[in-house]
């Protein structure tokens, strides 16, 4: 695989883990999806404690975590690699809690924000994959 | 002959490697670890409530038994959108609705997050009886715990109760525990559900003998406009 076609790769799965952190920011912030549902899904998760950290919701954070890594990836430095692969690192690290949150503890999930926080792991393979051909 | 290939200078050293996979591993841990610890503190405070005193209270329903217009809530005491509600909406429809006396509001249980959701609405079935249902519903959603972490204890119940002027734990414990009260908390999911409910809160208005219709509230304008509209029909 090219180069080229590494950074298009890592690039467009940036893209939609920007898509998905930004669909669930908007959700967090409309009062009009203040529900619970029967069965659990993406209100319970988004309403529930975890949903936030200190007042800032966890969809924004993982919103400019996919921004931070984009920018990177768009630099294309050899610093800028290394840093996207850190960020991608950091990013699986708090998927993974986020994941065994919903699983174990708030026993309710929600689609977007697995597959956001799936998303990261791919991205992870691809940004280290740049890091090492730097 | 070709030229050798070029190394490039700006390349990271093994070194700024090694460093930076440690500030990586260090910044995931200190998220996490941060995130445990603010949630943990996100517990320990309680938002303060609405002071409900001298709005009349009978049975489920709180405020004039006379207004011409309901506003029912079903809500499950362990959904986190309903404490939001309670703390967000709640004030507004209690000081200018409910205490104006031209809109009552009665509270449906639709318990089906968990057994935690069965008890808590056990205990508010039973402060019911003594016309404090309001009250402890509050109590509840200030000191909402994770869902079904078994969160509404007896000594939970017990602190809050005791704070609420007028309530009689020790009725409180015994009313919970009759078999009526259980039967209807335990049934309470079934019930929401064949009644067609799939999410809390759910709200209806019911205006004097009319057909109850569900509306929905994005935000505090939106219920005062659904509510002035059924005061102005």
């Amino acid at each position: 695989m090219s180069d080229r076609s590494l950074r298009l790769a890592a690039g467009v799965v940036t893209l939609a883990g920007i898509a998905v952190a930004g669909y669930l920011t908007w959700v967090h912030y409309d009062h009009a999806a203040l529900v619970c549902v029967a069965g659990g899904g993406c209100e319970t998760v988004q309403r529930s404690r975890y949903a936030e950290i200190a007042g800032i919701p966890v969809a924004l954070l993982g919103l400019i975590g996919y921004l931070a890594i984009l920018a990177l990836i768009l630099w294309d430095a050899p610093y800028a690699r290394l840093g996207a692969a850190m960020l991608g690192l950091i990013g699986l690290a708090f998927s993974a809690y986020l994941v065994v949150l919903q699983l174990f503890v708030i026993d309710a999930t929600c689609v977007w924000c697995l597959a956001n926080d799936v998303l990261i792991a791919p991205a992870l393979a691809l940004l280290t994959a740049l890091r090492l051909r730097t | 002959m070709a030229a050798p290939k070029q190394r490039r200078t700006d390349r990271p050293s093994r070194r700024a490697v090694i460093v930076a996979f440690g500030i990586a591993i260090f910044a995931a841990i200190a998220l996490v670890g941060f995130a445990v610890v603010a949630r943990e503190d996100s517990n320990s405070g309680a938002a303060p409530g609405v002071d409900l005193a001298g709005i009349p209270q009978s049975d489920r329903i709180l405020g004039n038994p006379a207004a011409k217009v309901m506003l029912v809530e079903y809500a499950d005491p362990q959904c986190p959108a309903c404490r939001l509600y309670t703390l967000d909406f709640f004030p507004t429809l209690v000081r200018d609705y409910v205490r104006t006396g031209k809109v009552k509001t009665e509270f449906r249980g639709f318990p089906f997050i968990g057994e935690d959701s069965v008890t808590a609405y056990r205990f508010l079935l039973a402060a019911a009886e003594q016309g404090k249902l309001w009250n402890l519903a509050q109590a509840l959603y200030r000191h909402q715990g994770a869902e079904n972490s078994g969160w509404v204890t007896d000594d939970l119940i017990r602190q809050l109760a005791g704070e609420i002027p007028g309530l009689d734990v020790d009725e409180l414990f015994a009313d919970a525990g009759r078999p009526d009260i259980v039967r209807e908390a335990d049934g309470a999911e079934a019930a929401g559900t064949a009644a067609g409910l799939q999410q809390t809160p759910t709200f209806l208005i019911v205006v004097g003998k009319k057909q109850p219709y569900q509306v929905e509230f994005g935000s505090i304008d939106q219920m005062r406009a659904a509510l002035d509209d059924a005061l102005s029909g």
